[in-house]
């Protein structure tokens, strides 16, 4: 089999961009922890409020500018609906499903990931901004798939 | 049918066998230019995604 | 003019190497039903758009949910499997010869389960019991016969690939030692890929979604049959991609009048696309919990493997253009370029295909960078993204084939009229892509989901953006996909046109010669026990420690919720 000697130089640039997307993706994740949401956590997705964090949904302040969100997924909503920190906070969210699978979305950040029942899945994300934030479920999930959202206020 | 095949039986004569660098100059030109633009997109959207953290 | 390869009127010629006529009518058969299926996926595909856009509402006995899976069954699954096998059996039976009686009524048998499958599952989106869109991930559960009518299509599939596979090899057989002819060659590399990719949809529909929508068990292990779909769900795509390559490597050269480039890079692009497209399912499960990260790295670095084939056929069908090109006198650096029968719709129609490729396989390189896919994940970037793949650069070519198969196969002329209505279809397909899949690409990145009906959530500000923009507005999409809906409708036409109302005649089925270097191609490229060895031992490798964490340390089960999709 022989390679045109152009095709030999076009497979080097491009196999060896490949190499560097992947060099640059796996540095980024595995040396600075930019991983994408693969949480290990495990609940039962029929019985999600009988233990914790689930029982109690909502916020909680871990320490000076750090909250932990627990947040449920659910047909069509999320609870808790709404959520307030200070603007310059950093917020843990752990989510699960109740029912079927939804996302966590934040549009115009990287809080994006798929909420499957039976698995807590998480990110964080640090709000420099004030305003209100939208949060929307981006995994079809029923017939009201649309209306399924919540906010988070970021306040000064 | 006897019709005029020029384009059925194409050319078989004049097909280079050679593979002379010059003929594919262009294929190089082109295959280089996409190399360029998945690079350019993939990076643009590499820094959207720092910018979002 | 100057181009013989420009004259239309010269394609009618009968050179004795014809689809055999019985083979013809199965080959049609499938063409009726993948048309069929190409006007109302269409129709779907411009109500979506009017919807999304707020510029119509659906009538309360019609769900946009349900028109969204219509329109993804319709168009993702039976008209490119359909149109698949017919483009197979017609290639197989021009390059091979006729299938013997056996062999077809195994066909006729593949077609009609495949068929009794289609019409369970359209009856069932019909009666709105089955609105959980064509990946239909649990635990939303769907009227149990809609999953068996899954399983019919699958069976079907696997019935008419049996077929193929059985003419390949009786053709062996009687051929002793000959090399398999390209159109051959890539048939079984992708049927293949098929029946190995579909393992996984078998396992997961049989063993888990039918016991449990009928109720036989109570729960479903939702992260495996995740797993199980995009085991399935990756090579999928490639099931579609490849019979475009076919037609790019074995019948394109033929119809600009040149030859391929070098017969071995093809069969190893093929062999490529065997061994890696199946071990990379999680890059589309790349934010979900479950799965660590280290597993989702090795898929996502198999991924990346996969793009090398789609480099090299690059090169080598550019390289054939370039070097027809020359031969027909063009010089200088693109010059030849003009060479090319830019005004022949065969040609031009999967040209713009190619061209198309390169922003959609640039997407999709994004899209597999593991944590970068936290910016497009399920936002409608991705629809945009597989608009221009299947929807653009596989059906660009599947329309340029049916410009030649289909009058082939019902012994009609190519005419000039035709040449001319194809490549105005041509050209408003591609700039309805351009309006709707540009606008898609671009208002995913400011966070628009998919799959979503007309919202803007509680006139968020965040929301209203995206019915705000100049271009980066739900309306561009609407427009676009209204001229994509008039182009679909020109092809329906075509359509109708190829297979009643054109002159009768000859057309051909173009077939290129070897390439020059098809003497030398390595014998191990047909040695299938070999690939198909190395394609399990990946799929092993990638596969085997993740689902059996996720079976041995799986949380409780899920029931079924069949409730929230009516
Ligand atoms: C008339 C041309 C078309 C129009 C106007 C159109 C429009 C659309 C729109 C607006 C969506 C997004 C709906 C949503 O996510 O809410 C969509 C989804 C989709 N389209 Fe098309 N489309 C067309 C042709 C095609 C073709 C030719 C194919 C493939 C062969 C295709 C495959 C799909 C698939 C697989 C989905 C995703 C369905 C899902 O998310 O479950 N479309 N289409
Ligand atoms: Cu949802
Ligand atoms: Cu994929």
């Amino acid at each position: 089999m022989h390679l045109h000697r152009y095709e030999k130089i076009w497979l080097t640039f491009g196999i060896g961009s490949l190499v560097i997307f992947l060099t640059v993706l796996g540095v980024s994740a595995f040396a600075f922890g930019q991983q994408p949401p693969s949480h290990m956590a495990k609940v039962d997705p029929q019985n999600v409020r009988d233990a914790a964090p689930f029982d109690e949904p909502g916020l909680r302040q871990i320490n000076e500018t750090t909250y932990q969100a627990n947040i449920i997924a659910m047909a069509f909503t999320y609870q808790p609906n709404k959520i307030e920190v200070p603007v310059g906070s950093t917020v843990r969210f752990h989510v699960t499903s109740s029912d079927v699978v939804h996302s966590f979305t934040i549009p115009n950040t990287n809080v994006n990931f798929m909420v499957t029942p039976g698995h807590i899945n998480m990110a964080e994300h640090t709000f420099t901004e004030a305003g209100s934030y939208l949060v929307l479920c981006n995994e079809y999930c029923g017939t009201g798939h649309h209306y399924m959202q919540m906010t988070i206020e970021v306040v000064e | 049918m006897a019709k005029n095949n020029s384009n059925l039986e194409p050319n078989r004569n004049h097909v280079p066998t050679e593979t002379n660098s010059s003929s594919l100059k262009g294929t190089l030109i082109f295959t280089m230019s996409i190399g360029l633009f998945i690079v350019l997109s993939w990076s643009a959207i590499f820094f959207l995604f720092l910018n979002r953290m | 003019m100057r181009n013989s390869a420009l004259k239309v009127e010269d394609y009618n010629s009968n050179i004795g190497t014809t689809v055999a006529p019985k083979d013809a009518k199965l080959s049609m058969a499938h063409i009726y039903i993948a048309f069929s299926a190409f006007l109302v996926g269409a129709i779907a595909g411009l109500l979506q758009g009017l919807v999304r856009g707020g510029m119509i509402e659906l009538p309360n006995w019609l769900g946009y949910y349900q028109i969204l899976t219509a329109h993804g069954v319709l168009l993702a699954l039976v008209f490119t499997t359909y149109f698949i096998f017919a483009f197979l059996f017609a290639g197989m039976s021009r390059t091979h010869g006729a299938f013997s009686d056996r062999l077809r009524k195994l066909g006729w048998t593949g077609f009609t389960v495949l068929t009794i499958g289609t019409l369970l599952a359209a009856i069932l989106i019909i009666l709105n019991e089955a609105s959980v869109l064509y990946t239909f991930y649990a635990p939303l559960t769907a009227h149990p016969l809609y999953y068996v009518g899954l399983t019919l299509f699958v069976v079907g599939s696997w019935i008419s690939g049996a077929t193929l596979l059985g003419h390949y090899f009786g053709w062996k057989k009687a051929h002793k030692g000959e090399r398999t002819p390209l159109f051959g060659y890539m048939t079984v590399a992708t049927i293949v890929l098929w029946i190995i990719a579909c393992l996984g949809v078998a396992v997961l529909v049989l063993l888990q979604m039918i016991p449990w929508a009928f109720g036989l068990t109570d729960e479903i292990n939702v992260l495996l049959s995740r797993t199980l779909f995009w085991y399935f769900g990756h090579p999928l795509v490639y099931f579609w991609l490849l019979p475009a390559y076919i037609a790019w490597y074995v019948s394109i050269p033929k119809i600009i009048g040149g030859k391929l480039f070098s017969d071995s890079l093809a069969r190893m692009a093929f062999v490529l696309f065997l061994l890696f497209s199946i071990p990379v399912g999680f890059h589309h499960q790349l934010m979900e919990s479950g799965i660590s990260e280290m597993w989702k790295f090795i898929q996502t670095v198999l991924t990346f493997v996969v793009i090398v084939p789609s480099l090299m056929t690059a090169f080598s069908i550019f390289g054939t253009f370039e070097q027809t090109g020359r031969a027909k006198g063009g010089t200088g650096i693109l010059y030849w370029l003009h060479k090319l029968p830019w005004k022949d719709v065969r040609f031009f129609a999967p040209f713009m295909g190619m061209i198309i490729f390169i922003p959609a396989g640039a997407g999709g390189i994004i899209n597999a960078s593991f944590q970068m896919n936290a910016v497009i994940h399920n936002t409608l970037w991705v629809v945009g993204h597989f608009h221009l793949t299947v929807g653009s650069t596989v059906l660009l070519t599947f329309f340029g084939i049916s410009y030649w198969l289909i009058p082939h196969l019902t012994g009609r002329k190519f005419t000039p009229f035709l040449n001319r209505l194809g490549m105005v279809q041509t050209w408003l397909w591609a700039i309805g892509m351009f309006f709707m899949s540009g606008a898609m690409h671009l208002i995913g990145l400011l966070g628009a989901p998919r799959r979503t009906a007309y919202t803007t959530y509680q006139n968020h500000p965040d929301a209203l953006v995206w019915f705000e923009g100049i271009f980066t507005n739900y309306v561009t999409i609407a427009i676009g996909g209204v001229i994509l809906f008039v182009a679909a409708v020109m092809m329906f036409y075509n359509f109708i046109y190829m297979t009643w109302l054109a002159p009768k005649g000859d057309t051909e089925f173009p077939i290129s010669e070897p390439a020059e270097d098809a003497s030398e191609t390595p014998k191990v490229f047909e040695n299938w026990k070999l690939w198909i060895g190395i394609a399990i031992v990946l799929i092993l490798f990638a596969y085997t420690i993740p689902i059996y964490d996720m079976i041995v340390n799986a949380p409780p089960g899920s029931p079924t919720f069949d409730f929230l999709i009516k």
